[in-house]
């Protein structure tokens, strides 16, 4: 195994040097960071080991990570004996896998330095080709509320319009890549698979939207965006209760204003037309692959969507897979778990 | 399990413009000679596990490569997403009854004269045929012991629903 | 006499609406984005009588704030607004002291008669 030693301690690094057997690593220690980019960019090392200077560390750790060949390796971080929480987490976030603090001793090097050897054997046979992945083929147009999708969507906003709506199937004509859309996400963690359901309204409709829904006829883009995002957001809501009739749990996101009003993966579209010529408004369903992240538990973010349930020791359910993560859930599993624990989810939308 | 095999089945080479219909083994030996693609896919569930096989004529691979848009070197992708597709389609018959299952990726092989030895008495092929060509399909499940169907979720509230606890 | 209810949802429209819905009555309506906005309205507001929470919001989801309000012993009525219709959820919520859960689009005489049971004018 190749270890890149960086520290600026000439006593420190001598040391760490002959504490780690040569038969097993070939360590390269350097002093500064320029030699330890050029050691990583030579030949790509699995571990680098370096000594977090008192500031800049998260932006030092950030370089090595980002230095050619240095993608995969394993970062460990030389820290003093008390360092703020904060400066844990940043380097944490800045993708650092372990820490040691001044002083250690000789074997708390070596084990350290030991422990992504295992990771790396339990990475490689989990992510053989042939291995079971049990990764599900659901076909989505095959689900009835997929292919009902328009008049589900134009029952829910009829109700919420407080009128019904003509539904047919096909992208409205009017409509331009310039009208205003709102889409939600919809995840389907387990299958890597997310559902986009837009929503767009023509000129006319936008002013209904206006007049009917927000009950004023002069009222500014932003609260016309805010309705749009809402009616995504209940169309969402019709999508994903019907889906449950079918024992498939979709995972809903934050309704969001979508500008380009362009649906790159494979769709389906409905026209819903208003009442009274009072405008049309589209519903695009698209389903998009989405290829599932592995990471740290001290990355976990807003937005993430667990792919698998999170158990205690004991199997205990602590959180289902499907879960979206708010900010607070987020850091609560961060702090519940810690860095080293790994886990699949869907990256945030 | 073999009903809903066959309805997928037909479903889904329907919806690929393909339409198949139920047809006797073309010869003693199933497809015999002509077997020149297989492609099989392990399934498991709480208390039950098999595989699914797809095998089918070179015709037939030809013409599903081509209503997919592909060309002449795609022959085994197509054939290992076909037999993903129809267990995919499947899956979700199965959830409606209770045994929600997960998949393993296809394992396809292509080949002249392919033979395919399988246990007797565990399930059986069913065959179609389609415009010059055949395809058969089988599903082998073995249920454990004490297997029991899960019981279907509760209906969600509906829109407008105002429940009181 | 009234009674303050404070909305939460990251939707203007659905504040607009909820507002409207129990402003008619006679209620006085406070309104919120997400969980951590609410919380730190509430701290300062003593007199509030129900509240009508989303679940999907950003930072802090509806049964999050469940989890505080519970944790914090509070007394004040929540009432789920929300498109999810899960039983698995509504089970939790309810777990959580929730004491009703009412599908979008909602039906404002719904809404209403669900705050006169709960928090109720001149009580």
């Amino acid at each position: 195994m190749r270890v890149i030693l960086l520290n600026d301690r000439r006593a420190e690094r001598d040391a760490m040097v002959r504490a780690l057997p040569q038969d097993t690593y070939r360590v390269e220690a350097v002093g500064d960071e320029t030699a330890a980019l050029a050691a990583i960019a030579r030949e790509a090392p699995q571990v680098v080991v370096f000594s977090v200077p008192t500031k800049g560390g998260q932006d030092l750790a950030r370089r090595l990570r980002g230095g050619e060949n240095a993608s995969e390796a394993y970062l460990l971080a030389i820290v003093e004996a008390t360092p703020a929480n904060k400066e844990l987490s940043n380097l944490i976030t800045a993708g650092v896998h372990d820490f040691m603090r001044r002083p250690f001793a000789d074997i708390e090097l070596i084990e350290r330095v030991k422990a992504p050897e295992r990771l790396l054997r339990w990475s490689r046979a989990v992510s053989k080709p042939n291995a079971f992945d049990f990764s599900a083929a659901l076909d989505v147009n095959a689900l009835r509320s997929w292919r009902t999708l328009g008049q589900l969507v134009a029952e829910d906003l009829g109700e919420m319009a407080g009128q019904p709506f003509a539904v047919s199937q096909g992208y409205p004509k009017q409509l331009n890549g310039t009208a205003p859309c709102a889409s939600i996400p919809m995840s389907l963690a387990g299958d890597q698979l997310e559902l986009r359901l837009s929503i767009v309204a023509d000129a006319v409709a936008t002013q209904w939207i206006r007049g009917t829904l927000l009950g004023d006829p002069v009222a500014p883009d932003n609260a016309v965006h805010d309705a749009l995002r809402e009616l995504a957001n209940t169309a969402g809501g019709a999508l994903k209760r019907a889906a449950l009739g079918e024992s498939i749990t979709l995972t809903t996101g934050i309704p969001r204003d979508d500008s380009s009003a362009r649906f790159p993966g494979k769709h389906q579209c409905w026209s819903l037309e208003l009442e009274g010529g009072a405008g049309c408004l589209a519903v695009v369903g698209e389903i998009r692959a989405r290829s599932n992240e592995r990471i740290s538990a001290a990355q976990l973010a807003e937005g993430m969507v667990l792919a698998h349930d999170i158990r205690s020791e004991g199997g205990v359910l602590i959180v289902p897979a499907g879960s979206r993560l708010t900010a607070t859930s987020a850091n609560r599993l961060a702090a519940m778990l810690g860095p080293r624990y790994f886990l699949e989810v869907a990256p945030a939308s | 399990m073999d009903r809903h095999l066959m309805l997928v089945t037909t479903e889904l080479f329907a919806a690929d413009d393909l339409p198949v219909e139920r047809c006797s083994p073309p010869s003693e030996a199933g497809l015999g000679k002509e077997t020149y693609c297989m492609s099989s896919i392990g399934y498991v569930g709480n208390g039950v596990k098999g595989v699914l096989i797809l095998a089918a004529t070179r015709a037939a691979a030809e013409a599903w490569t081509r209503a997919a848009g592909g060309l002449e070197c795609d022959l085994v992708d197509t054939v290992g997403e076909f037999s993903n597709m129809l267990l995919g389609r499947l899956k979700g018959r199965l959830l409606k009854e209770g045994i929600p299952i997960s998949l393993a990726t296809p394992l396809t092989v292509i080949g002249d004269g392919l033979r395919l030895s399988v246990a007797p008495g565990v399930s059986s092929w069913q065959f179609f045929e389609g415009p010059g060509w055949h395809l058969g399909t089988r599903l082998d499940a073995a249920f454990e012991a004490g297997f029991q169907r899960k019981e279907t979720a509760t209906a969600p509230a509906e829109a407008g629903d105002a429940i009181l606890f | 006499m009234t009674a303050r209810v404070m909305v939460i949802d990251d939707s203007m429209l659905v504040r607009r609406q909820v507002s409207a819905a129990l402003k008619t009555p006679g209620y006085l309506v406070t309104e919120a984005i997400d969980g951590v906005d609410a919380l730190e309205k509430l701290a300062g507001l003593t007199d509030t009588k129900l509240i009508v929470c989303d679940v999907n919001m950003p930072r802090m989801n509806g049964i999050e704030l469940l989890e505080k309000l519970s944790a914090q012993g509070s007394a004040v009525p929540v009432v789920m607004l929300t498109t999810e219709g899960q039983p698995e959820l509504i089970q939790r919520a309810r777990s959580l002291g929730a004491k009703g859960w009412i599908v979008k689009p909602f039906k404002p005489e719904f809404l209403v008669a669900t705050a006169a049971k709960l928090a109720p004018l001149g009580a």
